[in-house]
């Protein structure tokens, strides 16, 4: 279901019963303010989560810096700016939400960027099991980490098929660890002699290793 | 032709500099370590006062990896300049045991911000007991505060196979991350 017609869904995996309650009270005071129905929910998928950073144990399994994470604090002037008050304040919870809401909606609102142009993919942060996931994987997850590139640009320069790159893609858009960004359809520098140099380095040190390419 | 490529591993004291440079390298490591004399004696016997480096030698040539040990805080920054040129890689060694490891990341990474940029880095964390998971996510958050990206993963600096790991994927992040960027020496 798209953003357009479903509720947005809020995650609090470590606030207590009360303040859940309180949340949600808050957003039947901002209901006519939002623009868009919000729900305090236990079951995902989630839109947001917000997570209370003063219990430090709690919060670091709950936190992925890239999920759309809103921290909750006593005095969020201690913590990373973008923090906002424990217990919460209902204009700070109605500016967070329709951040989120104009950045959800603005997302779906065209599957095409740009004429002419493509759906670019970056990644915000990797996946903390990635070690576990398919080698050929890690290549897609190096080729996006510093810059922004469409499916057929990191398939030329991984030399993955696109469908194989299409799977990876997916699994990190599943777990918000990629942005998808416009970008244009610029010239892939495969087989320059700066490519071409890395990669007989580094199959020479894999060798050395044992490590087969 | 003679290619020389260098790899550094940054760390607090304790995080497993030496002991990394000890698995992978071909000569016998130079280690500038010392007895401790002040509070790191509770951590451990003895500390790198400079430098720690070893060797690898590429086959089929006279290429060789230099590999550098350097402490992580910023009072050592000036060590860094013998590193630099040529430099294509980081590796970011976090103590799991310590109480301050994440201090120790965020001031690496606050101190050569620029430097860390502009090379492929991995995140290791060493010493961890198993249940790493909490610190690889502050690891990420820190690394996310200072606009960088890059992996983060467990490993155990005894075991060869596992610092070998960390290379691949340093490697892979070159050939794949940085295949425009132009880095290394030819000496």
């Amino acid at each position: 279901m798209d953003v357009q017609t479903r509720p947005l869904s809020i995650a609090c995996p470590n606030f207590g019963i009360e303040e859940k309650g309180a949340l949600r009270s808050i957003l039947g005071l901002l209901k006519p303010y939002l623009g868009h129905p919000w729900v305090v929910s236990d079951a995902g998928p989630f839109d947001v989560c917000f997570v209370n950073v003063d219990n430090p144990d709690d919060a670091a399994t709950t936190l992925d810096v890239a999920s759309r994470v809103v921290r909750c604090a006593l005095r969020p002037k201690q913590h990373p700016k973008g923090t906002i008050h424990r217990p919460l304040r209902p204009h700070e919870v109605l500016a967070v939400l329709s951040d989120v809401t104009k950045q959800l909606k603005g997302s779906e609102s065209d599957d095409r960027p740009h004429q002419g142009g493509h759906w670019g993919f970056r990644l915000r942060g990797w996946p903390l099991d990635f070690a576990k996931w398919p080698k050929p994987w890690w290549r897609v997850l190096a080729c996006i980490a510093r810059e922004t590139h469409s499916i057929a640009q990191i398939a030329e320069r991984t030399g993955l098929p696109a469908k194989y790159v299409e799977a990876c893609i997916e699994r990190l858009l599943a777990a918000q660890l990629v942005e998808r960004l416009a970008c244009t359809p610029a010239g892939v520098a495969a087989g320059s002699s700066l490519k071409q140099k890395w990669s007989a380095l580094a199959s020479r040190f894999l060798e050395k290793f044992g490590l087969a390419r | 032709m003679n290619e020389i490529y260098k790899i550094v591993f940054m760390g607090a004291p304790g995080s497993g500099k030496t002991t990394c440079i000890a698995s992978l390298s071909e000569v016998p490591p130079i280690s500038t370590d010392v007895p401790c004399t002040d509070d790191l004696m509770a951590m451990k016997d003895t500390t790198t006062v400079a430098l720690d480096y070893g060797e690898l030698r590429l086959d089929g040539d006279n290429g060789r990896l230099l590999l550098y040990g350097l402490p992580g805080q910023s009072r050592f920054s000036y060590m860094f300049e013998v590193v630099r040129t040529g430099l294509f890689g980081a590796i970011l060694l976090v103590d799991a045991s310590s109480e301050d490891a994440i201090d120790g990341l965020s001031e690496t990474l606050e101190t050569y911000r620029d430097d860390l940029k502009a090379i492929p880095i991995v995140v290791a964390i060493n010493k961890s007991d198993g249940s790493s998971h909490a610190l690889g996510l502050r690891c990420q958050q820190e690394l996310h505060a200072h606009g960088l990206v890059a992996p983060v993963m467990t490993l155990d600096a005894r075991r060869r196979e596992d610092v070998v790991q960390v290379f691949e994927v340093l490697l892979t992040l070159l050939e794949f991350g940085f295949d425009h960027v132009k880095m290394g020496r030819t000496a």
